[in-house]
């Protein structure tokens, strides 16, 4: 009897007192069926109860915790059939979810930028998050053929391109060296190929990328103005499969497959350029024997331990050639690597832990052997970092971590063949040590209000081994020390509050509100209106502060029709300290004090974008419009005027629209206009020791004549066989052949003009460019 | 190496590509001052040309400025008045220099005076010139390159090499070569002048001038504007040498010279 009673009262603990803890965590994870990636940004919702939900992470993971009992549970994720669980939880369960394509989407994979829900854009606490799914642009038209996603993001609003020939962009009116690029949370430092004309994005290895322009959350830190988050594919662990396409300029392929069936998959992702096999058509055989070209290369392995332990190794390599005959030679390239582990402590406590390398090089030579001599510099980076996820409860969700970057900047070397007659030189390396903190919660309160706020710490240790110097204002040493290895220099440090707010007015309304402040601590100098891969990143040291960048924004969304159409309204102001620019005349090359050459000012970006968008039907696209400036000002740029950034364009304006005629074919165009970039032109011209010389005018006082262009794609769906998909994409860049504006020079000797009088002359890099690319699929 | 970023531009859009005049409304600014001043110590000269900056797209000549009064001051105070030449010039031939000195110009024009002053350094002695065939290559035809060999002397030094060509002087902007000793100090050395290649037959000479660090960094900064401003994203005028805010600048400079005939 008296056992009896033992045994009921340890029953009853058992059963009842999970009932009386009230609730229980559901949690797993979210694949899509096809080949199980991670469906980053996925949705479980408990349709019984209001406001409660629990979105995947990055790796797919989620946790719920809800009161035990019946429920009905809806998991979702943006183009895939919905899934509606009817159980009955008595305890902590795990539920490892896939979802499959809805029925409209397989029959043709095209499906636009959108949110994780279709009325995620009203619901969620983060301010607007442009989110590109490579797969969801590709009939967008592009210059060559080949989709991009950085030329893609280019169009939508407060993201501005650098301008043709160019793969740096701006975004709300920052500079190009304030976007911090990750790739599987390693730092690109230099995302284009070509001088510009690609980025070194190959969409075929990437499952997502998302854009933060304000309100960034607390995990991100290191650039001013804004993150972008790329983020490698898996590889399919279902079945092995390939895919490429064969495009006018470039190749690519991609192979990838299970290792061991939904344990371990691998993807492997080439692509290369062929513009110099063309050259063998040319009739000097110096150039015949160029080389002109770029290749990418990603590889990455997942493997699964356990249920609770997850590793994953993913590289990235890149590099561009071009070399004329034994001449000259010019290569630049990214390396990167991440090795990371993702453990569940438990079902609430996520965490992952990563191991990072990246680096950035360039060199050019001349000549060779001992009659050359060649110039290279690079920067190395060591990335130590852990980040957890904590869901708390069903309205809060904590976010927290820290990392250790160790940098290496080597700004130049130069090695001189015996018969050159230069000096050996290396400048010496400079060494720092970026430290990053962070705690961040999103927390829903009622029905209303979704907040997500944090709190970042930054870190930046300049140090040894090294001399650092003391300019005078003439740019004179003052005075001049010697540091041992790790001894410090100089620290900066800084708190940086980070907040987004949302008031949801109702299902299809609402308004929310960003403030972020970001140091930046490494900064890339510029000299040239184009980005070049010769641009110097230096680090922040006893004579360069860190750059600050504070923003708020506001923004209003309205859904409308079902959320078939989107409206938004954003309005932001942007402060920026510590700018950097170079001082008049500054020399570059070489020159191991180039600290002295800065001059350092203030910049302010303020602007409203306007866009709408429509999210489903036959007809997808959307259309905005930017009212912006972007200003700075330097006490030794025109005695500290406020002048026009570079990208400081008034209006902009983009629209994309895509239009699904059959199953068969999709067109598609995009048509982009702006205000011309602010430049220097001469103002009056002299002449001296016996030429024509300009004087220049004020910084940045004129105007490029303003942009525009027009785009046309076709995308063509060829007969499916079993395991075979396929298609032809035509694309016409620059329809109407307008000739935008490269740059202008003032000449007086163009094309025959005798008379003697100055003439403003524009160059044009591209007309109309028309392509095609066949895309294969193959499982 | 800008110009290297170029031809890769150039390679890959010389098919689409264009070039065409545009109208564009630049803003005037009020005419300058600009002063050019030299003193030739080789050939013992000094010349001084005054004038005014004109509008971008102006179809004018430059104003020719008369009537100011200039002179030349040695390290002694020693003050030498130039003679007006009527046309905006002005001149003083056989002015014997003492190397290793400063000079100072002094003008006056319209009530104002404007000073500026310059090293004349030693002159480095040009020790011979001589050829190296060169094959056919992407960017040229094939021909004969010439080096001047000198000894760097110890210290920074700064260099100008002036082309005449089979009796012409080459004068072109960017023809005049210029160089430091920043990645050779102390060398013997061999420097060869790319610019152009010759052929057999042909007589080439060398004027190597020796100048100042500030008329070196002047005529660099001047190059560099006058090459073209849109490649630049902060073009800059060369810092102000005189005074008073005035354009140009003041350089006393000696030189060296050889000459040489191509042969096989």
């Amino acid at each position: 009897m008296k056992q009896k009673s033992l045994l009921i009262l340890v029953f009853c603990i058992v059963t009842i007192f999970p009932l009386l803890s009230q609730n229980i965590t559901i949690s797993g994870s979210i694949t899509d069926g096809r080949n199980g990636e991670d469906l980053f940004g996925a949705s479980v919702i408990v349709s019984d109860m209001t406001n409660t939900g629990a979105k995947a992470n990055i790796y797919g993971f989620y946790s719920l915790s809800i009161p035990s009992g019946k429920h009905q549970l809806i998991y979702r994720s943006s183009g895939f059939e919905e899934q509606i669980l009817n159980l009955t939880f008595t305890q902590d369960t795990v539920i490892n979810l896939e979802l499959f394509l809805s029925k409209e989407v397989q029959e043709l994979e095209e499906v636009n930028i959108t949110s994780k829900r279709t009325n995620d854009n009203i619901t969620s606490a983060q301010m607007e998050v442009t989110r590109l799914d490579p797969q969801s642009i590709k009939t967008i038209p592009i210059l060559f053929g080949e989709q991009d996603v950085m030329k893609t993001l280019q169009l939508t609003p407060g993201v501005k391109g650098g301008g043709e020939g160019s793969a740096g962009f701006y975004v709300r009116g920052g500079g190009a060296d304030q976007n911090l690029i990750l790739l599987d949370e390693s730092t690109v430092y230099n995302a284009s190929h070509l001088l510009g004309f690609f980025s070194v994005f190959n969409s075929d290895a990437i499952k997502d990328v998302s854009l933060y322009k304000s309100g960034i959350p607390a995990e991100y830190g290191g650039r001013a103005s804004s993150v972008m988050d790329v983020r490698m594919r898996d590889g399919n662990n279902k079945n092995l499969a390939a895919s490429g396409g064969i495009g006018l300029i470039s190749s690519r392929l991609t192979l990838e497959g299970p290792i061991v069936k939904d344990k371990s998959s691998f993807i492997i992702s080439g692509r290369r350029s062929y513009a110099d096999l063309f050259l063998v058509f040319a009739p000097d055989e110096d150039i015949r024997d160029a080389q002109l070209f770029f290749y990418d290369l990603n590889a990455k392995v997942n493997y699964k331990i356990s249920d609770k332990d997850r590793i994953y190794l993913s590289g990235y390599f890149g590099r561009d050639k071009f070399a004329l005959s034994e001449d000259f030679g010019f290569n630049w390239g990214n390396k990167t690597g991440t090795i990371r582990w993702n453990h569940l402590y438990n079902d609430k406590l996520f965490v992952n832990t990563s191991f990072i390398y990246s680096s950035f090089d360039y060199e050019f030579t001349i000549g060779q052997g001992e009659d050359g001599f060649g110039i290279r510099s690079s920067i190395r980076d060591f990335n130590l970092k852990q980040d957890y996820s904590y869901f708390l409860n069903s309205n809060n969700s904590l976010k927290f971590g820290f990392n250790g970057i160790h940098h290496t900047f080597e700004p130049g070397v130069l090695e001189s063949g015996e018969n050159v007659g230069f000096n050996q030189i290396e400048l010496d390396k400079r060494h720092a040590l970026e430290l990053g903190a962070y705690i961040q919660n999103e927390q829903s309160i009622g029905n209303r209000w979704a907040l997500m706020y944090g709190l970042r710490y930054s870190g930046f240790n300049y140090m040894g081994k090294g001399t650092a110097y003391e300019f005078a204002e003439n740019g004179d040493i003052l005075t001049e020390r010697s540091y041992s290895s790790w001894e410090s220099i100089k620290y900066y440090q800084g708190f940086e509050p980070r907040l987004s707010a949302s008031f949801i007015i109702n299902e299809s309304n609402s308004v929310k509100a960003g403030y972020n402040r970001i140091f930046q601590y490494i900064h890339q100098l510029t000299n040239a209106t184009t980005s070049s891969p010769t641009d110097v990143w230096v680090p922040t040291s006893n004579n360069v502060k860190p750059q600050i960048g504070d923003q708020i924004a506001l923004g209003y969304y309205k859904n409308f029709k079902k959320d078939e159409y989107q409206v938004s309204v954003e309005t932001y102001y942007k402060w920026l300290q510590n700018q950097i620019d170079y001082k008049p005349n500054a020399n570059l090359l070489l020159n191991g004090q180039i600290e002295r050459e800065l001059v350092y000012g203030k910049g302010k970006a303020y602007g409203v974008e306007f866009q709408l968008k429509k999210t489903k039907g036959a007809f997808t696209g959307w259309v905005n419009y930017t009212l912006s400036r972007a200003l700075r000002s330097f006490d030794d740029i025109d005695g500290g005027e406020e002048f026009s950034a570079r990208q400081d364009r008034i209006h902009d304006v983009n629209l994309v629209l895509t239009y699904e005629i059959n199953k068969k074919f999709v067109v598609s165009t995009s048509f982009v206009y702006y205000t011309g970039d602010a430049v220097t032109f001469p103002s009056a011209l002299y002449e001296m020791n016996g030429y024509e010389v300009p004087y220049v005018g004020k910084r940045n006082a004129n105007r490029l004549p303003d942009y525009h262009r027009l785009d046309l794609g076709l995308t063509w769906y060829l007969k499916e066989r079993k395991n075979y998909k396929h298609n032809l994409s035509f694309s016409i860049y620059n329809v109407y052949n307008r000739e935008n504006a490269f740059s202008v020079s003032f000449v007086d000797d163009f094309e025959g003009n005798t008379t003697g009088q100055t003439q403003a002359v524009q160059t044009a890099l591209f007309k109309m460019i028309p392509s095609i690319t066949y895309n294969f699929n193959f499982k | 190496m800008k110009n290297i970023l170029y031809i890769t531009f150039l390679f890959l859009l010389t098919a689409t590509s264009c070039q065409k005049v545009i109208d564009l409304k630049v803003d005037d600014t009020e005419p300058k001052i600009v002063l050019e001043a030299r003193y030739d110590a080789t050939k013992e000269e000094v010349w001084v040309r005054i004038s005014k900056t004109i509008d971008v797209f102006s179809a004018e000549n430059y104003p020719q400025i008369k009537g100011a009064q200039v002179e030349i001051i040695d390290e002694n105070g020693v003050s030498t008045p130039l003679a007006d030449q009527g046309d905006g010039t002005y001149l003083f031939e056989n002015y014997v220099p003492i190397f290793d000195s400063e000079y100072a110009i002094k003008i006056v024009v319209d009530g104002e005076t404007y000073e500026a002053s310059d090293y004349l350094k030693n002159v480095v002695p040009l020790d011979s010139l001589s050829t190296e065939f060169q094959e056919a290559s992407a960017f040229s035809e094939e021909g004969y390159v010439v080096f001047m060999n000198a000894t760097d002397p110890f210290g920074s030094n700064y260099y100008g090499a002036i082309r005449k060509v089979n009796g012409e002087y080459r004068k072109e902007l960017g023809d005049e070569f210029l160089f430091d000793d920043s990645f050779s100090e102390g060398n013997t050395q061999s420097v060869p002048i790319f610019s152009e290649l010759y052929q057999v037959g042909d007589t080439v000479q060398i004027e190597l001038n020796s100048y100042s660090e500030k008329t070196y960094n002047y005529l660099n900064q001047l190059r560099a504007i006058a090459s073209g401003s849109e490649v630049s994203a902060a073009p800059a005028n060369p810092v102000n040498q005189w005074s008073k805010e005035a354009l140009g600048h003041f350089s006393a400079f000696g030189y060296d010279t050889k000459t040489i005939i191509i042969a096989e």
